[in-house]
């Protein structure tokens, strides 16, 4: 073997292995996501679904596979094999022109690498990297072509079928047909001109049955905004979106420490997993808080898709179902293919709680038609006709309507219902403490906390003395309230600091800066 | 050599056996047999696509014959869904109309082996209903939205094809769209979003609307043509979505505001009348098919968001001259169902004017997330009152539209899981006689009515395809030039 080409092989295992490690440890959670957001049915009517839009063998193949995502090893492996597979097909392609072999290798890595980045995004299909695929390999097809009428003659309706097959490889196959033809083939370009240009016409031709936008047919199966680069932001927030999932409460705790991100959503899952965690009276301004906005993720006009996809789950751990329910939905309607996994088996956990089988029937019965949650489908069933069910507990017995962001409508009839709904009080009192709404805080306080011989959790205790300070309470008032003298004189020792600071919130930060006073004063609400 | 072709041919021996021998033994049951969809007993217009089914339970082959009246048969076996080609299917219902198919089945099952159920038949009707139905398939109830299209349906075979989907128009919605007296050449389709305007199809003319004046304050939102053709009405709706607590409930659309324009295509005039606007919410108008009358649902206006219950829409009328485009100088009550504690929406006259077909409610006017909503029937020479018992069911049944010639009519009904609306079809004869309803046919009706997860949203019954030149409708959309309409008093 020529020395070249061990040094290409070696260099091309050597980056194939990072690139699987990179998904495996780095990387993981941009393509669990990814996973999540479709759905892919073992079943006849599921195939037909693809028809309704070209690239079809891509899009099928694509999404059959993206299914093994479901670990980070079986992501890592599918994103490297199939950016091997491609580095090596352009390679051969640049070969076919007539370029020398290291040389060929080098130039062939750089769509790849642009192919790696694109995957770093959040939406990037698997099915767009297998319509380059199948555009390379017909390429390849192509340039062997004896004859050189066929490699005319056969253009067309091989980039027609091309493009009900891969979606966008057909760009790419023009390209390289017409690249091959006039290096490899010596033809002249006025020669081939009009064929490529019949064929980077024809997603236009071909869209209006396909219902797609100019730019939507040329660029199917992709359909999300691309971005090129590794956005390890949005990757610690899916960590965290994951983790929360899997109700490793005290994982996304951890893991939000150690980000320590300044960032909604991530506040979000924080403060989910501070309620899950009996902790969210003490640590809440342990962690970043943008105000009330860290609790809730609106489903409105002006959120993203994602936002409105991880809206369900603080309303699902509430109990409130309805507005769980709606999330989901939503959710799902904006994910790719209008179908999610992950949202499926919320909808279906939903409908459990509610106690509607029809309903949570239809959800499993795509469930068991999956590779993955067809064992959870089947189990989820014998829930199905229970009747204690913990989270239907929870779900109010008194109606009234609310807005979508009627937060504290919802989280006042969780309480009317069921006062012992924890999940729902921590989130009412800290919603009022992170508005610095103090009487309102005041008023749900003595509304659903019983005052009892418990101590009271740091945060409301500080919330509590501001109010209680407020009114010139007595001290038989603060004995009410159980208020430890402790409190009373961490009070008084930084309202003294305070004034003495001048407003400046430097000097008080180390000391007090995991305060509700330390909030109170210097937070800027978003 | 001869042993090679011995043992293939016992071993289809044995197969043929093993599929026939036990048939004639097979136990009888009384009983229909459990059948999805439910088509025991239906009635079924004598153009209706093959009614292709399957066994809802654990069968694992079926037989079936379905028996003309002339004596005609399909045999068809089948491990799953019991199909039937389409040129058979015709034939055996051309020779059945206006008696019925006999269907008998019979089913394997793993411990039982074969077991035989009561005949069943499906009545084929010699009233043909229009060829095409056209609705909007959207995720259900919910206000942001991402993708959802109008598409027609051809109920004479399986073909569904797209009339608009919004990834043609990212981020817009496509609200109710509404069909000059069935006919596919004259229609009304609003869109919502930033390239929103109602699309109004005259023959191959396409106009693009922008219906929204200061005066009216909104854009015209729920359509319904003049039997002449020379006016649309439409109500002018401001609303907000809000959200039950309750598991049983779901979903509230509440006017905030809405009253009664009519729009007048020639003079690019919005009609108006202090009676059709007043402080009370005006909503689901309707022409009588002699264009003389317009019905309207009418409630007096409430608190919002707390006295959400206590909307409840009469049914009322006010006259309407077709010549002059003036209204009567009163409007009647004709129902006054919030008096029975009770709620009008989608009146629909029936083709013939004998009867206004409405879906009841508690209250609101968002019936098809309540599931007591049901059909009624009003009939307009005598004034009676009448549940449509015959087609309503225990969840929701809310818009419906009736075909051309007044014996068939399509319905909403969430019956089949509580959450997605399907449409299903009976007939109402002079008699008053409502047929058993169907659902519509697909070709495998478990595996897609199971998998899809769009609603079928405002059915409507066209006579024929609807035909336009998609990509002149987009750049209709997309220029964003949109005839402005003016107030006439």
């Amino acid at each position: 073997m020529r020395k070249e080409t061990v040094i290409t092989i070696l260099t091309a295992g050597i980056l194939a292995a990072g690139c699987f490690l990179f998904f495996l440890f780095l990387y993981p959670y941009h393509n669990l996501l990814k996973e999540q957001m479709t759905l892919f049915l073992h079943s006849g009517e599921h195939f037909l679904t693809y028809l309704s839009k070209p690239a079809w063998l891509a899009g099928y193949t694509g999404d059959l596979l993206t299914q093994f995502y479901i670990h980070p090893a079986g992501g890592a492996f599918l994103v490297t094999a199939s950016l091997l597979a491609e580095w090596l097909l352009f390679r051969c392609v640049l070969r076919k022109f007539g370029m020398r072999s290291l040389f060929s290798s080098l130039i062939a890595a750089v769509p790849v690498f642009i192919e790696y980045l694109l995957h770093c995004g959040l939406h990037y299909p698997l099915s767009s990297t297998f319509s380059t695929l199948v555009a390379l390999v017909t390429l390849i097809a192509f340039m062997r072509l004896r004859s050189n009428s066929l490699y005319y003659w056969l253009a067309l309706p091989a980039a027609a079928m091309l493009y009900l097959l891969a979606g966008h490889g057909i760009i790419l196959f023009t390209a390289g047909w017409l690249t091959g033809g006039i290096l490899h083939k010596g033809r002249r370009w006025y020669f081939l001109i009009l064929p490529a240009v019949c064929s980077l016409a024809l997603p236009l031709l071909l869209r209006a049955p396909f219902l797609l936008s100019p730019t939507q047919a040329y660029k199917y199966p992709i359909r999300e905004p691309l971005t090129l680069s590794v956005d390890m932001t949005w990757e610690k927030i899916l960590a965290l979106d994951y983790e929360s999932q899997q109700e490793n409460w005290s994982r996304v705790l951890l893991l939000s420490r150690e980000f320590g991100m300044k960032n909604r959503i991530a506040s979000y899952y924080t403060n989910l997993a501070l309620s899950q965690t009996d902790l969210m009276g003490e640590w809440l301004f342990h962690f970043y808080q943008p105000g009330s906005a860290g609790l809730f993720l609106p489903a409105t006009q002006e959120s993203t898709p994602l936002m409105i996809t991880f809206s369900n789950e603080v309303f699902f751990y509430l109990g409130d179902l309805n507005m769980a329910q709606h999330a989901s939905m939503l959710g799902m309607v904006f994910s790719q293919y209008h179908r999610s996994s992950r949202l499926v088996k919320r909808l279906a956990e939903i409908h459990i709680a509610i106690g509607d089988a029809p309903a949570a029937g239809k959800y499993l019965g795509l469930l068991e038609k999956t590779l993955f949650y067809r064992k959870w489908a089947i189990k989820a069933r014998e829930l199905n006709d229970l009747e204690n069910i913990p989270l239907r507990e929870k779900i109010p017995s008194i109606d009234t309507v609310r807005l979508a962001d009627d937060y504290i409508t919802s989280l006042e009839i969780l309480l009317q219902s069921n006062p012992e709904n924890k999940t729902a009080l921590d989130y009412l009192l800290c919603y009022h403490i992170l508005n610095k709404d103090i009487p309102s805080f005041r008023q749900a306080y003595d509304k659903w906390v019983h005052p009892s011989d418990v101590r009271i959790p740091g945060v409301y205790a500080q919330a509590l003395i501001v109010s209680l300070y407020q009114e010139g309470a007595d001290n038989e008032t603060l004995k009410k309230y159980n208020m430890t003298s402790s409190v009373v004189s961490e009070f008084m020792d930084y309202t003294r600091a305070y004034e003495e600071a001048n407003g400046l919130s430097a000097p008080l930060q180390e000391r007090y800066g995991n305060t509700f006073w330390f909030y109170y004063h210097f937070a800027l609400i978003q | 050599m001869r042993k090679k072709l011995i043992i293939p041919a016992l071993a289809a021996l044995l197969l043929w056996s093993s599929c026939t021998a036990d048939i004639s033994n097979a136990e009888l049951r009384a009983g229909y047999p459990p059948i999805y969809p439910d088509y025991c007993g239906v009635t079924v217009p004598c153009n209706i696509a093959p009614m292709h089914f399957q066994m809802s339970d654990n069968a694992i082959q079926v037989r079936v014959m379905a028996e003309g009246a002339d004596g005609k048969s399909i045999r068809v076996k089948a491990r799953e869904v019991v199909t039937f080609r389409i040129s058979e299917w015709k034939d055996l219902l051309a020779s059945s109309t206006g008696s019925g198919l006999q269907v008998t089945v019979q089913a394997k099952y793993r411990d039982k082996g074969w077991v035989r159920y009561d005949p069943f038949t499906i009545y084929v009707s010699p009233v043909p209903m229009n060829d095409f139905l056209v609705y909007r398939l959207i995720a259900p109830g919910y206000e942001v939205y991402s993708k959802m299209g109008i598409y027609q349906r051809d109920l004479g075979s399986f073909l569904q094809t797209p009339l608009l989907e919004n990834t043609l128009i990212p981020g817009n919605c496509m609200n109710c769209h509404s069909f000059y007296g069935n006919n596919p050449d004259k229609m009304s389709i609003h869109i919502r979003g930033e390239l929103g305007g109602t699309i109004l199809k005259a023959g191959d003319k396409i106009e693009m609307l922008n219906t929204k004046t200061e005066e009216t304050g909104g854009n015209c939102v729920y359509p319904y043509w003049h039997p002449s053709g020379e006016y649309v009405v439409y109500s002018v709706n401001q609303t907000i979505q809000a959200f039950h607590a309750i598991r049983e409930r779901r979903i509230e659309v509440i006017d905030l505001a809405s009253d009664i324009v009519v729009y007048h295509p020639q003079s690019k005039q919005l009609l108006t009348n202090d009676l059709l606007r007043t402080d009370a919410f005006e909503t689901f108008p309707s022409f009588s098919p002699d264009g003389r009358t317009l019905y309207f649902s009418s409630s007096q206006s409430q608190n919002i968001p707390e006295g959400y219950d206590k909307i409840r829409y009469d049914l009322c009328a006010i006259a309407f001259d077709p010549q002059t485009g003036t209204f009567g100088d009163h409007v009647d009550t004709l129902i006054h169902a919030a008096a029975m504690g009770k709620s009008i929406s989608f009146a629909r006259p029936s083709p013939d004017g004998k009867h206004i077909m409405f879906t009841l409610s508690d209250y609101g006017n968002f019936s098809i997330w309540h599931k007591e909503a049901d059909l009624w029937l009003y009939d307009l020479e005598d004034g009676s009152l009448r549940e449509m018992k015959e087609v309503n069911s225990n969840d929701v049944e809310s818009y419906h539209s009736w075909s051309s010639e007044g014996t068939w009519f399509v319905f909403s009904s969430r019956r089949l899981d509580g959450l997605y609306t399907r449409p299903f079809f009976a007939s109402i004869d002079k008699e008053g006689n409502i047929t058993k309803p169907f659902l519509l046919p697909q070709k495998k009706p478990l595996e897609f009515y199971n998998m899809t997860l769009f609603s079928y949203n405002v059915p409507e019954f066209v006579t024929g395809k609807v035909d336009w030149d998609l990509k002149e409708v987009e750049k209709s959309l997309t220029t964003g030039q949109r005839d402005k309409v003016e107030i006439r008093r």
